[in-house]
């Protein structure tokens, strides 16, 4: 405190070079830092080089490592069960992301001007916290074909027997549950950009005439950009994450769910502990989930490089 | 104050150290297995009737041989708990499974120890040897290069089960042929009833159906050899695709009961239960499983699939022992020990399952299944296409099977889907 009291306008290069509050910063640099850095590199870093260094090996995890070159990431291309798990993971990324902003941008909107929207926001929260093993519990008895919930309202309202949700449509119900889990937390994220735009200008927006749409196109969604930037590539990254909730919606005390609804998380324990008879493919494995945390990355860079804006100051 | 903050951070540290080496103290204290001690890591969580059957066992074998035996009630996921410890760590002395997941881990890394004495070993107080005591029928596939890596003490047979007491026309004189079968199912279907039972999204539950009606065509091991052609393409015959039409019919002839294609399991099985459907094909776990749900007076009756070469798939569980266990005679004691019908027939009359010794009396609603295991010849649970080729039937078998058990893809759509996945399961398992 002291230190920057200090009035005297110092020339840059005497603040750089030495300075009290510079030094003891230098001093406090790595005991604050090394904990965080120790365990990050320890659980993360770590496994992530063992990963790839095990992906160019054959490994039941008992036996010794049989060196395989690139031959896992060969076979791995041209794998229809991996592509078709990693077409998935996409799907997910790009619809269930972009549904859950939209709708996310659109509670947003209806709850900035309501009455008890702390409550509300609260309600819309709730799925996030719960664990998805139950969400996946109550999804079942949601749809479940003849007599799920949905179904039966569909029945006596209309008469008649409605969709096969569980037979004909599993992965698009999966994807719908992801969206209900998810909006909750980036509603929160969103709101808590929008309520810090001055409310003034959206009096201005009122006495200019503005529709809602034109409110959001150039008032809300500018000045909440830098907010949107960030929620988006915390989706990116959780979307690849995902996994309990099709897990547990998808298969059953024994088996996994079918192969169809896999993701790439999915695949990666279909490949190593899943199923009665694992498979233990420790260096297969490894390889698909490096070639899918390659792919995140790239997408996490492009997405950073595409919403990158001017910040707009206010 | 500068004093005491350079040296707290030391030590919290040392603290750390000090903690964290007195807990992993603490855990080599508690997996090591004492001298001439026998550690057990069983598949059974403690409520479980198996688990007392066990652990009385236990107590008893101790109390005679002066043993001590340390018992871990590891649950299902115990092989997932010793196989990091095959690498390097305390493995258990003896281990509990069921036979597939015994043959992924402990055989397949060649890591159980030959068992070949434990069948010469003399069950205690008997004058019987193991060998004499386990029916051999059942011995068979519980070998690799000769050597035996399971001694069972648990029988889990596949097959129809009904109620007998609303069908006693089917347990008087059951039907013989696939063809006997469907007449069976047609006629409960005209008179308004669902012939068949099926969780259809347990992927297993429907398996059964189109490779139990191939074996019963074909003949016991001949499916797995089909699913070893590196094509796929070895399914085309028109043997199997007759068998494959007459599954698929089952689903277009509206037998299975609603719900089949679009619930939950178990809805459809505790429908069966309840008696609104006539026939559920599953393990002999079936009694117990749905008993809780059963209507009053239900009599459950054991029928093998109908079929020209019919044969009941039969399934394992027992013990094993890894290679690298410190006390394996021990274990090898144990095991012996546990034949002794006093210990053996409480797995009928309390967990109420067969045993693999035939002179012990089933339970009253395996009776069937008993009867079916001594007269017909044995195959294996999903022609063991599921415990040899690990992940074959997940990426394989099932999404194909799926859609023709219900109705959804023509026996033309299967064969090329199943030979397309085929040919890429074998192409990374080269």
């Amino acid at each position: 405190m002291a230190v920057t009291a200090i009035p005297v306008v110092r020339p840059r290069k005497a603040v750089a070079g030495g300075g009290a509050l510079a030094r003891r910063r230098r001093r406090t640099f790595w005991p604050f830092l090394l904990p965080a850095l120790v365990i990050y590199l320890a659980f993360f870093i770590g496994p992530a080089l063992a990963s790839l260094w095990i992906s160019f090996h054959k490994w039941d995890g008992v036996g010794e490592m049989e060196p395989r070159g690139l031959q896992n990431y060969e076979i791995l291309f041209s794998d229809d069960t991996f592509l078709a798990a990693f077409g998935n993971t996409l799907l997910i990324l790009v619809v269930v992301g972009a549904a859950t902003f939209a709708v996310s941008f659109g509670l947003t909107m209806v709850l900035r001007d309501m009455r008890g929207k702390r409550f509300v926001r609260a309600v819309l929260f709730f799925p996030y916290i719960i664990s998805p093993l139950v969400l996946s519990v109550l999804w079942g008895f949601l749809f479940r074909t003849p007599e799920g919930l949905v179904n039966s309202a569909w029945a006596a309202l209309t008469g008649g027997t409605g969709v096969n949700w569980l037979g004909d449509h599993l992965f698009g119900v999966i994807m719908i549950g992801l969206i209900w889990v998810n909006t909750g937390f980036y509603t929160t994220v969103i709101m808590a950009g929008v309520d810090r735009i001055p409310p003034d200008l959206y009096e201005d927006c009122a006495l200019a005439g503005a529709t809602a749409w034109q409110r959001f196109r150039h008032v809300t969604l500018p000045l909440s950009w830098d907010v949107v930037a960030t929620a988006a590539v915390i989706w990116t990254i959780s979307s690849l994450k995902i996994f309990e909730f099709i897990y547990a919606f998808g298969g059953n005390t024994n088996d996994m769910p079918t192969v169809t609804v896999w993701n790439s998380a999915l695949f990666v324990y279909g490949a190593t502990f899943g199923g009665r008879t694992p498979q233990y493919q420790f260096g297969y494995a490894s390889a698909s989930a490096v070639v899918t945390l390659a792919v995140i990355t790239v997408l996490v860079v492009l997405l950073r490089r595409l919403l990158r804006r001017e910040a707009v100051a206010f | 104050m500068a004093l005491r903050a350079s040296t707290s951070p030391r030590r919290l540290l040392a603290a750390l150290v000090t903690s964290a080496l007195a807990l992993t103290v603490a855990g080599c204290g508690g997996g090591s297995s004492g001298g001439g001690g026998l550690t057990y890591w069983s598949m059974w969580k403690e409520s479980e009737p198996q688990a007392k059957v066990l652990a009385d066992a236990v107590r008893a074998f101790e109390a005679e041989t002066g043993v001590k035996v340390s018992v871990q009630w590891q649950g299902r996921e115990v092989l997932k708990k010793v196989t990091p410890a095959l690498r390097g760590g305390d493995v258990p002395d003896l281990v509990d499974q069921e036979e597939n997941p015994i043959r992924a881990t402990l055989v397949q890394a060649d890591a159980f120890r030959d068992l070949s004495g434990v069948f010469a070993a003399e069950v205690p107080g008997s004058a019987k040897l193991v060998s004499q005591v386990v029916s051999d029928k059942y011995l068979g596939t519980l070998k690799k290069d000769g050597k035996p890596f399971l001694v069972p003490y648990e029988v889990i047979g596949h097959g129809l089960w009904f109620d007998s007491a609303a069908h006693a026309g089917v347990a008087a004189s059951p039907p013989k042929t696939w063809q006997d079968f469907t007449a069976l199912l047609a006629k409960s279907k005209s008179e308004g009833r669902s012939p068949i039972a099926l969780d259809g999204d347990i992927p297993y539950y429907n398996a059964y159906w189109t490779i139990g009606a191939l074996q019963n065509a074909l003949g016991p091991g001949r499916v797995s050899e089909l699913a070893k052609d590196p094509t796929g393409k070895a399914w085309d015959t028109p043997e199997v695709r007759a068998v494959l039409a007459s599954v698929r019919d089952l689903s277009r002839q509206g037998y299975f009961a609603p719900g089949f294609d679009g619930s939950k399991w178990p809805a459809v099985q505790e429908k069966w239960a309840q008696g609104q459907a006539d026939f559920l094909l599953m393990g002999s776990w079936a009694p117990s499983e749905t008993g809780a749900k059963a209507k009053s007076g239900i009599s459950y009756q054991f029928l093998p699939l109908p079929g020209a070469r019919q044969s009941v798939p039969v399934g394992s569980l027992g013990f094993t022992i890894p290679k690298r266990a410190k006390n394996p005679g021990a274990a090898e004691r144990f095991i012996a020990y546990f034949m002794k019908d006093q210990h053996l027939g409480r797995i009928a009359t309390e967990a109420k399952n067969l045993t693999p010794n035939p002179a012990l009396p089933a339970p009253p609603e395996l009776a069937g299944l008993a009867k079916a295991t001594a007269e017909l010849p044995i195959s294996r649970p999903l022609d063991g296409l599921e415990a040899d080729y690990p992940g074959y039937v997940d990426e394989v078998f099932y999404p194909a099977n799926d859609l023709l058990v219900k109705g959804k893809s023509e026996v033309d759509g299967f064969l090329a889907q199943l030979a397309e996945r085929q040919a890429n399961y074998w192409k990374k398992h080269r």
